[in-house]
């Protein structure tokens, strides 16, 4: 019994992915890319690092940098200042072929004139293993994609789906030290886009590969990752595991970037032992663990799904309804609190409660401790 | 509802057919006045007797045909085998083979230079390209002839270097007829390749450079097929005009040894044969276009392996 806690423990948190436990893969450290005729740097003093097993993603916009830091480490790209090194090593003098890091491009780059046996064995051929091993290899990768049974076909005649496995099975074929996934599955529909997602992680986790994962959609690094990295114009904004990015934001940008949230402006009431009251929407008091000073003007991120509504005169502030999406599972309330406005996720779970209508009267609670200051005013 | 909309569409369709009869006449002109009238006057006169001074007598012949194959003795009037003729049109094959092999040893490079430059940049290279040809084929093969002639600048050059002490014989030789039908055709072969690489995948470079590909591999495993249309293209537009040249083996080569063009030319002006002139037009037209077809065919059937 004790044993089975502990194994589950472990599928819980990988101890591949404590950065005290495990050996670290790949280290960026400084990393500055300008372009040319650039004013601004691609990359602004970049550094994080990746542990041996680890599925780490890169996170950001379009134009964040995320693109640029992965042709950095694929050899593609040179960077202007700062280092990047595998297993301690340093690898920026060597050429993409001389790296032990695959890609899986975002748009497959399968090669149309080879069979989709030869594209996988590309690799292989080009290490010059044996013509025996890289049948195997072949085989192997090829079952662990599930398309066995489309050897023989030339790339065209694949759906995008199949398209997208038959490049990740070439890119894991000569088994790299680290895989990058350049958005792998935006070319995707919403329905195999999640296929994907789930068959990616249980790839990753029979491979034992370390996965750098790039991508905008915040959904995606939230359902795979062992730990993010949210990125914004070239700087890395906040690295930690996906409920820590989710739930407390480091600042502004991650609390809007990464899922739905209400920015609210509150001012600080009390403070005390580090912790310190702070008043939103005129009424609602929330906790905050920042060290703040009493009379300061805060940005606080509320989740949608952390906002609660009660019938009139229950809460701490009362709001009119003024619009409702529904959404399939869920609702999205949109309020009116004051001037202010503010937006609730009502889950269909509860049937006695009903859905409010717009032109309702309501109140609003939230609980003290569903908030997260994310900026400060300048002093 | 339904009737009308079919009667929509069948008027649009009408419209449609006749505006595109319209659009499409001027360019069936040209063709037809241009292209279909005399080729079939050259197949007629192939059939017909040679006047004593040249045209033709509207006799129905043979004759035309038979003397591309066998030669008739002057004495009885017998027909024996011979390969005169046909030894010219291989010679003709073989030079344009060549010239086709030289210019895609040039092309390529040149095209795979300028289709890698800034994106900016490439439309001043494929305009450097083109500035030769402002000036007429005739002028250019003659300045091509005084480059290479014994008391050309090459051969001063050489021997003002003590390098060689008599000129080295480039005009009138068979290199000298290859140098000029790829000189003549080198551009055919440069702009399609060209239009090839830049429309290929520079991802594929990248995935194939990725995956531990050098770049001798990657040009062979990818840029090459890659280009592979813009290839053939080039290749066909050298060819065919090389085969049938007339300007270049007439002036550098010295008319020494004559090729097919030559033959032609020389049946319509200094022998007088006009049916014979174009029974060999006919025979050359009819080996290029087979040969072409064939070609095309198996290109489709790798096409389709490839769709399989």
């Amino acid at each position: 019994m004790k044993d089975m806690a502990t194994s589950l423990d472990e599928t819980q948190v990988p101890p591949a992915t404590d950065p005290l436990v495990a050996k670290t893969a790949l280290t960026v450290s400084g990393a500055v890319k300008y372009y040319p005729n650039a004013p601004m740097p691609a990359l602004n003093d970049v550094s994080f690092s990746i542990a041996e097993n680890e599925f780490f993603t890169l996170l950001g916009p379009s134009g964040c940098g995320k693109t640029t830091l992965l042709r950095s480490i694929a050899g593609f790209e040179d960077l202007t200042s700062g280092s990047i090194r595998l297993d301690g090593d340093s690898i920026e003098s060597l050429a993409p072929n001389q790296r032990p890091i695959n890609t899986v491009f975002q748009h497959y780059a399968l090669f149309p004139h080879m069979t989709v046996a030869e594209n996988v064995a590309y690799p292989l051929r080009r290490l010059r293993l044996d013509a025996r091993a890289i049948e195997r290899r072949v085989a192997e990768m090829l079952a662990l994609v599930k398309l066995a049974e489309m050897a023989d076909r030339k790339p065209a005649k694949l759906s995008g789906g199949q398209q997208q496995r038959i490049a990740l099975a070439r890119a894991l074929a000569p088994n790299p030290r680290l895989l990058l996934l350049d958005e792998p599955l935006s070319a995707l529909d919403l329905k195999l886009r999640r296929e994907m997602r789930t068959e990616l992680k249980q790839i990753q986790i029979k491979t034992g590969i370390t996965f750098l994962f790039v991508t905008h959609d915040q959904e995606e690094a939230l359902a795979m990752s062992d730990r993010v990295a949210v990125m914004n114009n070239g700087q890395v904004e906040q690295i930690g595991r996906p409920e820590a990015i989710y739930n407390a934001p480091a600042n502004e940008f991650v609390a809007t970037f990464i899922g739905e949230t209400n920015a609210l402006s509150g001012l600080v009431e009390k403070t005390g032992s580090g912790a310190a009251q702070v008043i939103v929407l005129g009424g609602i008091a929330l906790a905050a663990d920042a060290d703040l000073a009493v009379g300061e003007r805060v940005g606080v991120s509320v989740r949608l799904e952390k906002v609660d509504l009660r019938p009139p005169g229950e809460g701490a502030v009362d709001a009119i309804v003024e619009q409702t999406v529904f959404l399939g599972t869920d609702t999205v309330v949109h309020l009116k609190v004051g001037k202010e406005t503010l937006q609730a996720r009502l889950q269909h779970t509860d049937r006695a409660r009903p859905v409010p209508a717009p032109g309702d009267h309501c109140s609003v609670h939230i609980d003290p401790g569903a908030a997260t200051v994310v900026a400060r005013s300048n002093r | 509802m339904q009737d009308a909309a079919a009667v929509a569409q069948r008027s649009y369709r009408v419209g449609e057919a006749r505006s595109r009869r319209v659009m499409l006449s001027p360019a069936l002109t040209v063709l037809v006045v241009g292209l279909v009238c005399p080729l079939i006057i050259v197949l007629v006169y192939s059939f017909l007797e040679a006047g004593t001074y040249g045209g033709v007598e509207w006799r129905f012949s043979l004759e035309a045909y038979q003397q591309f194959l066998f030669q008739r003795d002057i004495f009885d009037d017998s027909l024996s085998f011979s390969t005169a003729y046909l030894e010219i049109f291989g010679r003709s094959l073989f030079m344009a083979v060549l010239a086709t092999a030289v210019c895609l040893a040039i092309g390529f490079p040149t095209a795979y230079f300028i289709a890698t430059r800034p994106p900016e940049q490439r439309m001043f290279w494929v305009f450097l390209i083109t500035v030769p040809y402002w000036v007429n084929l005739l002028i250019r093969t003659l300045a091509l002839l005084f480059i290479i002639r014994d008391q050309g600048p090459i051969n001063a050059a050489l021997q003002g270097l003590d390098m060689i002490d008599a000129p080295l014989r480039i005009a009138y030789t068979d290199f000298a007829i290859v140098l000029g039908l790829a000189y003549s055709y080198l551009p055919f072969m440069i702009l399609p390749i060209y239009a090839a690489l830049e429309r290929s995948d520079t991802r594929l470079v990248e995935a194939a450079y990725d995956l531990y590909a050098s770049k001798a591999r990657v040009l062979v495993d990818v840029v090459i097929p890659g280009a592979k249309a813009g290839i053939i293209a080039g290749a066909i537009l050298v060819f065919i005009p090389s085969i049938g040249s007339y300007l270049a083996p007439d002036i550098l080569g010295g008319g020494r040894e004559l090729l097919a063009g030559n033959l032609i030319a020389q049946q319509f002006q200094a022998s007088r044969n006009w049916p014979f002139g174009a029974a060999c037009a006919v025979i050359l037209m009819t080996v290029v276009m087979l040969g072409l077809i064939q070609f095309v065919r198996s290109q489709e059937r790798t096409r389709r392996g490839e769709m399989r």
